[in-house]
């Protein structure tokens, strides 16, 4: 079945540097609708880099390989239109913007994405509707959508708003940065439940993790090993499960 | 004060103008502004109009304005002009309102009077027929625990020149806003001046909203004259083209446990010009004063400037004081943030510049006049997209 979807996302040979300095170093990953894929790996081999890359940060210098999204060349994008186009990154570490309330920024990241595929401005009473909604699935109170953006937020509160946005702007491609990181038991739960909510058929999640903890929640499909810039193993949640176990020594030069 | 007072009064600031003139740049209170613009064109002294029937251009929506303006020559208060010392140097366009003004709005808040709603004062000139300058006066005295939200607004048609001076004696226990909403054409210009006094446990804000004018000086000098006494001075200034504006505030802790709290926020696109002087005096004694004083900036164009001074002369060892300046562009990662969510990086950069301005307008306590700026900020910065 996997074989007749379109991919969604496929890197091919991807080597990318950061100051001069290879990080990823030939990593290949082909995502389709309907798939969860999450990335494991030590600390600096390369997950944050994938998923700031993906979205276009700036920062980053492509040396060789390619990206695809739904066929297109995704390098070729300025990160709006990586954006518009159906890639959402939840950010590691979501930025404060004091002076603007959630509710309004929410407004206006649904209404960009809207007028690029051609559609009419949500208006206030539609929104307001939409996001109360929305924002149950996280548990985020009403307070925290009148506040400004992350301002004064706990770590489990900005990872919430991030998989609110993620609910509100429905992006075909989600990319989650390290989203448990910080998260007590209870914040996990949430961001978890919020999370799968948003799964179906049309749409693909890459999940970047430290841990196993998250992987419990959301059993993705595929499990991957990112040491030293590639994609050294891959298998199912049982590999997430011995990472967990054993450390990633044993995985030292790779298969 | 009977007609005598007010002739004398007239007369020796007179002979002030007279023997100051008009600020030059070489006084360090002026270091950052040129005063040509004034000297080089041939104003014609005339009065604003007043509110009545039918009110008059350019309004704040939602607004009710007070008539309370008056011929000059009438009874003015017993105390005009005590709080402006005429004597400095730099005090020529004080002593020239105080020679010329020709209306006076003076008002007296009953101690214990608690006003809900704001009185809002309207100087509109006319100046379509030349350049035209006025001298608005204003003079306030606030009773003991009185609460009251007091907003100058001015306006004009025309090229213009305003040259205001008002005054608040805040009695002791009171609490006073004091909004300064300059919205002149971008040809004019404005200078004006706020001098108060600020009894025992009494407190004044203000807000300083420059949304026009090509030259625009706003003073703010305040004395805590009583223990208690508080102070929190708040200014905006979003300019574009080559639009200057110099905002500049004196705040005199003569008593113990005053407490001067200043935020004044710069966004500056273009080759526009910008210029902040906090200048705090803590006499010896007062034990337990605090002031603290910000004054971030956004630096938007290539050719903006802005220059910004800290002047704390504390002559006492046992206070608080914190002064931070910062001169920066908008921050990459949350312009970054605002892409990966859909926003052009036009959108991205107005909004980030909105949410820079708002922290200062959504304290203004008059919802009209939050409502009038942050329309005027949407056009100002959808107008002139930065590069």
């Amino acid at each position: 079945m996997a074989g007749e979807t379109p991919p969604l996302l496929e890197i091919h040979d991807l080597h990318v540097n950061v100051d001069e300095k290879p990080i990823l170093r030939g990593l290949s990953l082909t995502v389709r609708a309907g798939e969860m894929h999450a990335i494991m790996g030590p600390n600096g081999a390369g997950k944050s880099t994938l998923a700031h890359f993906l979205s276009g940060r700036e920062g980053y210098t492509h040396v060789s390989g390619s990206v695809q999204f739904e066929g297109q060349d995704l390098l070729a994008m300025a990160p709006e239109e990586r954006a518009r186009a159906g890639v959402f990154l939840a950010f590691q570490y979501p930025v404060e913007i004091p002076g603007i309330s959630n509710h309004y920024f929410l407004r206006t990241a649904l209404n960009a994405l809207r007028r690029a595929r051609g559609d009419e401005d949500l208006d206030a009473a539609d929104f307001m509707k939409l996001v109360r909604e929305k924002a149950k699935l996280v548990d985020l109170p009403d307070a925290l959508l009148k506040r400004a953006v992350n301002d004064g937020f706990s770590g489990g509160e900005k990872k919430r708003n991030e998989v609110l946005q993620m609910a509100i702007l429905e992006p075909r491609l989600a990319l989650l940065d390290e989203t448990d990181s910080g998260l007590d038991i209870d914040a996990l739960a949430m961001v978890s439940r919020g999370v799968n909510a948003l799964r179906d058929a049309g749409r693909g999640f890459v999940v970047i993790t430290h841990y196993d903890r998250l992987l419990a929640y959301l059993e993705p499909d595929f499990v991957h090993v990112l040491a030293t810039g590639r994609i050294v193993r891959s298998g199912g949640r049982e590999l997430a499960q011995a990472l967990e176990a054993r450390g990633y020594g044993w995985l030292e030069g790779g298969p | 004060m009977s007609t005598r007072p007010l002739a004398a009064l007239r007369a020796r600031a007179q002979a002030q103008v007279d023997a100051l003139g008009v600020p030059a740049r070489g006084m360090e209170a002026w270091k950052y502004t040129s005063t040509r613009t004034l000297t080089d064109t041939r104003w014609e002294t005339r009065p604003c109009d007043t509110p009545r029937e039918g009110g008059l251009p350019r309004a704040v929506a939602g607004l009710a304005y007070t008539d309370a303006m008056r011929g000059a020559e009438s009874d003015a208060p017993e105390t005009l002009g005590a709080l402006v010392d005429l004597e400095p140097e730099h005090a020529g366009l004080w002593a020239m309102n105080t020679a010329r003004f020709d209306h006076l709005a003076a008002m007296q808040i009953e101690a214990g009077a608690v006003h809900a709603d704001p009185v809002a004062v309207r100087w509109h000139l006319d100046a379509q027929a030349g350049p035209a300058a006025a001298h608005p006066r204003m003079h306030v005295r606030v009773g003991a625990n009185a609460r009251v939200v007091l907003v100058e607004h001015f306006t004009d048609a025309g090229r213009a020149w305003q040259n205001s001076v008002s005054e608040l004696e805040i009695g002791p226990g009171a609490s006073v806003h004091y909004v300064r909403l300059q919205a002149l054409g971008v040809d004019s210009v404005f200078t004006s001046a706020l001098f108060a006094r600020v009894d025992r446990d009494a407190s004044l804000t203000t807000h300083d909203l420059v949304c026009g004018a090509a030259l625009s000086r706003a003073e703010v000098h305040v004395q805590l004259a009583e223990p208690g006494a508080a102070c929190a001075l708040n200014g905006l200034y979003v300019l574009d083209g080559t639009r200057h504006a110099d905002l500049y505030t004196r705040v005199h802790h003569q008593a113990p446990h005053t407490s001067s709290e200043e935020l004044y926020k710069g966004a500056l696109q273009d080759a526009s010009r910008g210029a902040f002087t906090g200048s705090i005096v803590m006499k010896p004694g007062v034990r337990g004063a605090s002031t603290r004083q910000e004054n971030p900036n956004l630096l938007l164009g290539a050719e903006a400037h802005v220059d910004t001074r800290p002047q704390l002369e504390i002559f006492h060892s046992d206070v608080k004081a914190y002064h931070g300046a910062t001169i920066g562009r908008l921050d990459p990662a949350a312009l970054f943030y605002l892409r990966s969510r859909g926003l052009s990086p036009d959108a991205a950069r107005r909004l980030l510049t909105a949410a820079f301005c708002n922290t200062v307008i959504d304290s203004v306590p008059v919802e009209a006049v939050r409502a009038y700026t942050h329309a005027w900020l949407e056009d100002a910065l959808t107008e002139h997209a930065a590069p």
